[in-house]
């Protein structure tokens, strides 16, 4: 867990023009504050002058009624404080999510991410994350400025009123702090403790949810209540013990803010006998003392608020400092320009994924020459589609180079690149919105050049089923349209764009022989004239190729045609064989 | 609904009591803290000597240690009974969903369903100590405030009755009606930034090749406009109802002191008082205000226990029938077997017929959406067939116990589950009683022996969410093992395999079939070619099957 300083730096920060806003909150809850007092210690005043000074409800009107202007200042600034902060919330979460957006969809993202990327992910750190810091900016923010400011504008106040009361303030003041900074060191990490365990228990609960089949069909769902049950009761015994220390914090806050009140009212009751204090002092001091307290209160009951943000932040921060993106030099795009995408050439490539694990792909060189075919091929974990990923520009090499026309990738603005590019995945995503939409991804085309594309990629015959043709609107994720459908309109997409560099990556997985066999004429007409990589993990689909490269963890282990590695490649031989899990077979179900 | 909500904590209510009781004892405590210290100091400026202060010290120091206390107590009664009652919600739900099958969750976004009512079941719990527990502290502190100023004088104790009021119940009601469109907006404009993130986020690297992210930041931004605009129409809300809540407060201090100053000249009041009435009155405002917050909270507790209550009242797809029978042999028989998933749909088998003689091994092909994995469903009895019959050793379905069905039947399904435990407990769910000995053999018919002897904690390794630690084919090994140790008298492999390249396949389906020898196999599979030799093989196209045994 990161430094909560650190995160609310960064938060404050997210957004500069969210600054003022928030230094206007703060003001705001500030002028609440002194207001406040000032309304008490005008009470104080007043109950003086009639219980002391014999004077009698007309004359303490005045009082009363700036007390009441007092309180509609304070109303006033209490909202003014609480608007600019939800302003300023808007603003950096406004902000932070383009700035997400732009992280994610722009630049090269660097080694090491690659795990985040998973939609579910991406979503909860688009989606919830930047919403979760709402109440941090909203609530956490002001109360922890009002913690730093409030105490020391009451201490000043009661300084002024009754130095001799000061006194109670300046003992249990710095206690407070101290005592808080201890506990509160030992809070945080029981506060994580407690958040990982009750994340656990949803996730076993949810668990259990998500396998009722598997339950029902082994006729145990029945005892699974009582295991929920059993198994809660047993973590929430440990939790409660790890409590019982955390909510110390409480008592001590909340036993030094009463211990405080009680020995002003006492001291102070006893130097009024003494003659020394007057009662107007005396109840002011006694009434304005427990504001001292007030704004660290204010912060523990927020602390959640903060807690929940910290833990949004952690989510968020990695997005944003991925350091130095090749492409991109002090977050500005780097222009040299692209000739041509071939020859394309891995020199000594390097990448680890894992900072700690072994290289993903480990000092791998090839070449793909102009209008050349080259399909990679390898067992499952060999590094196939850290080598895409590096040439679709979603990764930079730790070591060595990727070159396209003999350019270097990482001096090339990563969008300039990709317009070189089309790339048919491995399962495509259709898009919500009408066929055509779907088929012109990126690109200005006529509803000519649509037809073209999909005709050539042998998609025309299923779209003129369609009921409106090409102007069919497919329902969100794609539900409508088959699988080989969905590779037929990836195909077509990749027609549209006439790039001359086409990926094509593990394109026939999911489909059966049939349309298998479809998938790859279309594929065929497509990689005529152009230069391509291939991933492929079938022997059909390797065919397609001019050429194949070998990886085997990692590294490049032979580089030739089918028949050369028959005979060199001892890799090769068992993928063909189905030694291997490399699934590079005649035929297959479903293989990963 | 309230009423039910509550209901459902049954005998954990006393946490709740108990948590509003300390949480009374806390504010009210404060207010007669407040209370007495300022009668305290007021005394001191008639009395000469200290020794007639020691009853109003006494007060003031015991209230200052029940507050801390009860402070402490709160807090933490308050979390155990979130544990007990999270425990008890989280039972109920399970308890309440596990007769109806997993028909009732059957949705095309399943498992977005499955996180959304396990998020619902935590909003739920929170009603308990967010909106159950800070209107009865408020109340009784408002209650004991009341009393208080009363003694001192009847028309104190109806002016803060009055304020009271307005801030415990006015200001929760109308800060409620102002806040709700804007609440209700902001749902919706966050369904709508997600929906839209989610759509594209899912085909963003395709985006990002395309060229094509610059509509989608643009749309998102618009989205995100729209729900920031809301978004501050509810802060502003909150805001004014904390500066009208202050500003009650303050108004009600001050008109405490004009009226206890007129009593005072009046002659009705005993001047010592007078300090009570204001600084009591700000202090039992500030201790109401909490429960606009729980207003706030309800409706969203309140929706998301709509849609928890929605799911568990559920009738469940099948039930017992009244006398059951039980049935002898392992033989299947469909007969005209027509099922549609409701009345409007079009029938997905429509009148299916197959017959597996005890012991017989089958094959069951057929394009994707046939309907291969809903007679799946049926054979397990996690739906119910109106049309046609099935029968298991003779019996028809319908006159089964549905138990007794399941522990004929063993289903490897399409998206089946491995829990997130070891590999033992994933096991032994099929046979709590099976020792390891019996778990290593099953293992080995699975193919898996290897496997689990490299594994770190051999049987005790963890597999990861759903199995996600194991590689595709391990996993559904794992799931095949499973099956295999519930030793049933008819096995349906729906898709057990597709994650293996074919000559593991092969490899794996002749083991199990050596396991099984003379017992009923039907093997559900997407794909045609013959792997092992079966005695049927069997096509289900367009609702029916279409060979005959070969």
């Amino acid at each position: 867990m990161s430094d909560p300083r650190t995160t609310f730096r960064a938060v404050v920060e997210a957004e500069p023009a969210a600054r003022r806003p928030l230094l206007w909150s703060a003001a705001g809850e500030v002028l609440a504050l002194v207001a406040l007092l000032a309304a008490l210690v005008l009470i104080a005043r007043g109950v003086d002058a009639v219980f002391v000074g014999g004077r009698g409800a007309a004359q303490v009107l005045p009082v009363v009624l700036a007390v009441g202007a007092l309180g509609a200042l304070r109303a006033l600034a209490q909202w003014s404080a609480a608007r600019t902060a939800g302003v300023a919330s808007a603003g950096i979460r406004s902000s932070l999510r383009i700035r997400l957006l732009d992280a994610i969809v722009r630049p090269v993202r660097s080694a090491g991410t690659d795990d985040r990327r998973r939609s579910g992910d991406l979503l909860g750190v688009v989606g919830d994350s930047v919403d979760a810091l709402d109440d941090y900016v909203t609530r956490f923010v002001p109360a922890a400025a009002l913690a730093v400011s409030g105490p020391v504008i009451v201490f000043v106040v009661v300084v002024v009123l009754d130095p001799w009361s000061s006194l109670v303030l300046v003992f249990t003041g710095p206690m407070l702090v101290l005592l808080l900074a201890v506990i509160g060191r030992r809070t945080r990490e029981l506060t994580r403790v407690r958040l990982a365990e009750l994340s656990w228990l949803h996730g076993f609960f949810l668990d259990l949810l998500r396998g009722l089949g598997a339950l029902s069909v082994a006729n145990r769902a029945a005892d699974a209540g009582a295991r929920i049950e059993e198994v809660s009761r047993r973590h929430g015994a440990t939790t409660m013990e790890v409590l019982r220390t955390a909510f110390q914090t409480s008592l001590v806050l909340e036993w030094s803010a009463t211990a405080a009140t009680a020995l002003v009212a006492v001291t102070v009751s006893f130097r009024m006998i003494g003659g020394g204090l007057s009662f107007a002092v005396a109840l002011s001091t006694l009434v304005v003392v427990p504001e001292f307290f007030g704004p660290l209160r204010r912060l523990a009951v927020e602390y959640h608020a903060g807690q929940s943000g910290q833990a949004a932040w952690e989510r968020i921060g990695p997005w944003l400092d991925d350091g130095p993106r090749p492409g991109v030099t002090d977050g500005r795009a780097v222009g040299a320009e692209v000739h041509g995408v071939a020859p394309l050439e891995f020199v000594g490539v390097t990448v680890r994924r894992d900072p700690e694990g072994a290289p993903t792909v480990d000092d791998v060189t090839f070449r793909i020459d102009p209008g050349e075919t080259v399909a990679l091929v390898g067992p499952s974990g060999a590094g196939k589609s850290t080598v895409v990923a590096l040439v679709l520009g979603f990764l930079a090499p730790d070591h060595g180079t990727v070159r396209a026309g003999g350019v270097d990738l990482g001096e090339v603005d990563v969008a300039e690149w990709r317009r070189h590019l089309a790339w048919v995945p491995q399962s495509p995503t259709v898009f919500a919105g009408t066929v055509a939409d779907n088929v012109r991804l990126g690109v200005d085309a006529d509803d000519d050049r649509v037809r073209s594309a999909l005709h050539a990629a042998g998609a025309m015959e299923f779209v003129d089923d369609l009921d409106d043709g090409i102007d069919t609107v497919l329902a969100e994720e794609g539900t409508t349209i088959s699988g080989g459908q969905r590779q037929r309109l990836a195909i077509a997409r990749a027609w549209v764009r006439d790039a001359p560099l086409v990926v094509l990556d593990e394109f026939t997985a999911h489909l059966d022989l049939l349309t298998e066999e479809q998938v790859l004429a279309a594929a065929g007409a497509l990689l005529d004239g152009r230069t391509a990589l291939l991933v492929a993990h079938r022997l059909q689909t390797a065919r397609l190729a001019d050429r194949i490269v070998v990886l085997d963890g990692g590294r490049v282990v032979g580089d030739g045609t089918h028949d050369e590695l028959l005979s060199t490649c001892v890799t090769y031989r068992s993928l063909v064989e189905g030694r291997r899990d490399g699934l590079l077979a005649e035929s297959g179900g479903d293989p990963r | 609904m309230i009423a039910r909500i509550l209901r459902l904590v049954g005998p954990e209510r006393r946490w709740l009591v108990l948590a509003a009781v300390l949480a009374a004892a806390t504010s009210a405590s404060g207010v007669a803290l407040v209370g007495s210290a300022s009668a305290l100091i007021s005394r001191s400026e008639l009395v000469t000597t200290t020794a007639t202060l020691g009853v109003a010290i006494t007060f003031v120091r015991l209230f200052a240690a029940v507050r801390a206390t009860a402070r402490y107590g709160e807090r933490y009664v308050g979390h155990l009974g979130t544990f007990r009652i999270t425990t008890r919600v989280r039972t109920w739900v399970f308890d309440s969903i596990a007769p109806l099958g997993p028909a009732v969750l059957d949705d095309r976004r399943r498992g977005d369903v499955l996180s959304r009512l396990a998020d619902d079941v935590d909003e739920l719990q929170d009603f308990y100590l967010r909106v159950a527990v800070p209107p009865l502290a408020a109340g009784a502190t408002a209650a004991l405030a009341v009393v208080a100023l009363g003694v001192l004088h009847w028309s104190a104790g109806l002016l803060l009755a009055l304020t009271l009021a307005v801030v415990g119940l006015l200001v929760p009601l109308l800060a409620r009606r102002a806040g709700r469109t804007a609440a209700s907006r902001v749902i919706t404009d966050r369904a709508a930034v997600r929906a839209e993130l989610a759509e594209h986020l899912a085909g963003i690297d395709e985006l990002c090749v395309a060229g094509a992210t610059e509509d989608l930041m643009e749309r998102v931004a618009a989205l995100d406009q729209r729900l920031v605009d809301d978004q501050t129409r509810l802060d502003d809300v909150r805001g004014a109802v904390t500066a009208t809540i202050g500003l009650i407060g303050m108004t009600a201090a001050a008109a405490a002191l004009v009226l206890g100053a007129s009593l005072v000249e009046r002659g009705r009041l005993d001047g010592v008082a007078l300090a009570v009435l204001p600084l009591v009155a700000l202090t039992a405002v500030e201790a109401v205000a909490p429960v606009t917050l729980a207003a706030e909270h309800l409706g969203r507790t309140r929706s998301a226990a709509s849609r928890v209550f929605a799911i568990t009242d559920q009738t469940p797809a099948v039930e017992d029938p009244q006398r059951p029978v039980r049935p002898s042999g392992g033989s299947l028989t469909i007969r005209d077997l027509t099922f549609r998933y409701s009345t409007t749909d079009p029938a997905v088998l429509d009148g299916v017929d197959l017959e597996l003689p005890a012991g017989t091994v089958a094959v069951l092909t057929g394009p994707s959406g046939s309907g291969k994995s809903t007679i799946a469903d049926l054979l397990v009895r996690f739906r119910e067939y109106r049309d046609g019959s099935i029968r298991l050793g003779g019996v028809e379905l319908h006159d089964m116990a549905v138990g007794v069905t399941r522990e004929r039947v063993a289903l490897v399904a399409q998206h089946d589950h491995l829990f997130d435990t070891t590999v033992r407990d994933n096991l032994l769910l099929a046979d709590p009683d099976a020792s390891d000995g019996r778990l290593l053999e099953v293992l080995e018919a699975a193919g898996l022996t290897e496997l689990v002897r490299t594994l770190p904690n051999g049987l005790g390794e963890r597999v990861g969410e759903d199995g996600r630690r194991l590689s595709g084919g391990e996993r559904q090994r794992l799931l095949v093992a499973r099956a295999l140790l519930r030793d049933a008298d008819v096995l349906v492999l729906d898709e057990a395999t597709a994650h293996l390249d074919p000559p593991s396949e092969r490899e794996l389906l002749e083991r199990v079939l050596a396991e099984r020898a003379g017992r009923t196999t039907l093997i559900i599979t997407h794909h045609r070619e013959q792997l092992v030799p079966v005695d049927a093989v069997l096509t289900l196209q367009d609702g029916r099957i279409t060979t005959a045994p070969s």
